[in-house]
């Protein structure tokens, strides 16, 4: 299976991002939603969202030092895109859904 | 003969402050079934804090056979919060559910994401979101919303909430802060309620873990030896609303065993005990004053005037601020009873001079600054304190602080900063709780000190299972009467299963097809962990 291409990737965030609304939040969900700001993440949620990512690939992705670096960097608020695009940038070619 | 089994645990929960809370009479019910019951302590884990303690409880194993050492766990040089698949021991519910009894589990810890259980589980320490989505069956929370009729948004986990506990609050925010708690168990009761009536297992159990939490944040209000009542209005007020915190949780005690009935057997647990902190020892800091450890530049520092702060709420943060190239060891968390050397720093074969002076110098120099006193009882090495084949993921040198101090990951130009009586608030003891009452249960009887490791056991005996013979827990017989013991010899079984394995209740269950999935499974789940390439 070739590498999930990055529309790919943002169906299944997309998809598991809707699962985690709760039924009254009604925000839309593009690349340029904000994970704590619009979704109303709390940052412990993100950080969850990153190992059900794993899960869904079936492979160890570096959110951790992903999440450090923001931290360093100060960033307090990411978008969907910069999720898809870290994932695009660490999933290895011939990955397949584990889920 | 299978009973059913309910296991009420009490986070934080300890005799010292529920023997007075029973003797004035706030918790009838609760003392009412201790009396015709058995009660001991129960000696926790180490660490003594609630992710290493309650999988013990939950697996009958220690921790250095489960793993689970802390709330986070260390990945390089940065960290990742723990789950379900950091465990690496069978769970009791899936011991329960694979020989074909029902079980519900509600608010434990480290139960996300779910494994496939004979029955429920909703997992506890996840904000309401992941909840919905790690329960398991799937869906289970949207049906008992419709069901009970609410969102049940307060039995998730608020991060901001739970950091007041250990870090503190204004006077202004205690008030809404004990009502949240009396609200999230009222939420879970209402759920346990719903499924005993509707979905009566072999096996329910439930954690309320507002104990933990105000003992924590409210220590003053609820410690045996202090009077705040008359200090000022608003103490008075404070000192209530806990009191009417633990009504609450008496009067679901005897809701629970009222909906149980008088056949079943009931099982209280805490996971630690509790008592009063007297002072924040800055560990982090102590490594860097002695050249141990380098902050990176830029680091602020907190200063002796400022509060104490422990270091929770933001779980990256205090990994990025360790100049890693220079850092020899180091504190990764607060809760964390440990220092971690930087292997990559140390060469090879100067590691056990380096942990054995490292230790030295804990022991005899981590003293108070102006007694020099000393803050440490004990230093061990990880292996020699937690043995097992997940011994590696312990901090290289357990580190156990004497009664009352704990430690704090941040910078600061101070080491020790003792707590005022009017800042005392209360931190973690190993003396927890254990009662139980109930037909197969002795009657009026003071056990000596269970192990937490020791529930697994006498839960599994209440049901009529055999005990697994790999299990480190022992069946405490003295729990039991006697004529129960004759009737229903205890049975050592065969040795628990992979934590992997799905749990339905299959007699095949390890057939060599099954062997087989098992070992890819396994081994999948390794390589998502990093272990195997």
């Amino acid at each position: 299976m070739p590498k999930p291409s990055q529309e790919q990737i943002l169906a299944v965030l997309r998809d598991l991002l809707e699962e985690l609304k709760e039924d009254w939040e009604t925000v839309e969900i593009t690349r340029d939603t904000m994970i704590l700001g619009d979704l109303d993440f709390e940052s412990i949620d993100a950080v969850a969202l990153g190992g059900a990512i794993q899960d869904h690939y079936g492979e160890k992705l570096p959110f951790a030092k992903y999440f450090a670096k923001l931290s360093e960097q100060g960033v307090d608020d990411i978008s969907v895109g910069d999720i898809v695009d870290f994932i695009h940038e660490h999933l290895q070619d011939g990955q397949e859904a584990a889920s | 003969m299978s009973r059913q089994t309910i296991l009420i645990g009490l986070d934080g929960a300890t005799f010292a402050v529920l023997d007075p809370m029973m003797d004035s009479g706030v918790m009838p019910n609760l003392c009412g079934l201790v009396a015709r019951g058995v009660r001991g302590d129960l000696i926790s884990t180490t660490p003594a804090i609630t992710p290493t303690a309650w999988t013990s409880l939950m697996t009958g194993c220690t921790p250095g056979r489960h793993g689970v050492m802390d709330f986070v766990r260390r990945d390089g040089r940065t960290m990742d919060i723990i789950t379900s698949r950091d465990n690496a021991c069978e769970t009791i519910w899936s011991m329960v559910s694979r020989q074909g009894l029902r079980v519900c589990s509600l608010n434990f810890p480290l139960m996300h994401p779910p494994r496939p259980v004979n029955g429920y589980s909703i997992p506890g320490w996840v904000t309401s979101r992941w909840m919905r989505m790690y329960s398991y069956p799937k869906g289970i929370i949207k049906r008992l919303r419709e069901e009970i009729g609410h969102d049940l948004k307060a039995l998730g986990m608020s991060p901001g909430e739970e950091a007041k506990a250990i870090e503190g609050c204004s006077e202004e925010e205690y008030e809404d802060w004990i009502k949240l708690h009396i609200e999230k168990d009222r939420s879970w009761f209402e759920v346990l309620r719903h499924m005993m009536v509707n979905e009566p297992c072999d096996l329910t159990a439930v954690v309320f873990d507002g104990i933990d939490r105000l003992q924590h944040l409210c220590w003053t209000f609820l410690d045996p030896s202090s009077n705040v009542d008359g200090e000022t209005e608003w103490h008075g007020k404070i000192r209530e609303l806990c009191l009417q915190y633990f009504r609450q949780v008496d009067e679901i005690i005897g809701e629970i065993a009222k909906l149980a009935g008088p056949e079943a057997n009931l099982f209280f647990a805490s996971d630690h005990g509790f008592g009063p902190t007297k002072g924040v020892f800055y560990m982090n800091a102590w490594l860097n004053q002695n050249g141990y450890l380098k902050w990176k530049n830029g680091v602020e520092i907190d200063s002796a005037e400022d509060s104490p702060k422990i270091g929770v709420g933001h779980p990256f943060r205090y990994f990025t601020m360790l100049d890693w190239e220079s850092t020899m060891a180091y504190v990764p968390s607060g809760s964390c009873s440990g220092v971690y050397i930087v292997r990559e720093n140390i060469p090879e074969d100067q590691y056990e001079n380096f942990r054995t002076e490292l230790k030295e110098a804990i022991l005899e120099k981590c003293v108070h600054p102006e007694t020099g006193e000393r803050m440490i009882e004990r230093v061990s090495n990880r292996e020699d304190k937690l043995p097992g084949p997940m011994s590696h993921l312990a901090p290289d040198l357990i580190v156990e602080p004497v009664d009352g101090i704990v430690f704090s990951v941040r910078a600061s130009e101070t080491l020790l900063h003792p707590l005022s009586d009017d800042e005392t608030k209360g931190c973690h003891r190993a003396e927890g709780l254990f009662a139980a009452s109930g037909p197969s249960i002795a009657q009026g009887k003071s056990l000596e000190p269970l192990a937490i490791e020791d529930v697994t056991p006498a839960i599994l005996y209440s049901l009529g299972l055999p005990v697994p013979n790999d299990l480190e827990g022992r069946l405490v017989e003295e729990v039991f009467n006697p004529e129960m013991l004759v009737n229903q010899s205890p049975v050592i079984g065969e040795a628990t299963h992979s934590p992997s394995d799905m749990t339905q209740p299959s007699a095949e269950a390890t057939d060599a097809q099954g062997e087989e999935e098992d070992q890819r499974e396994i081994a999948a789940r390794l390589r998502a962990l990093g272990y195997m390439d």
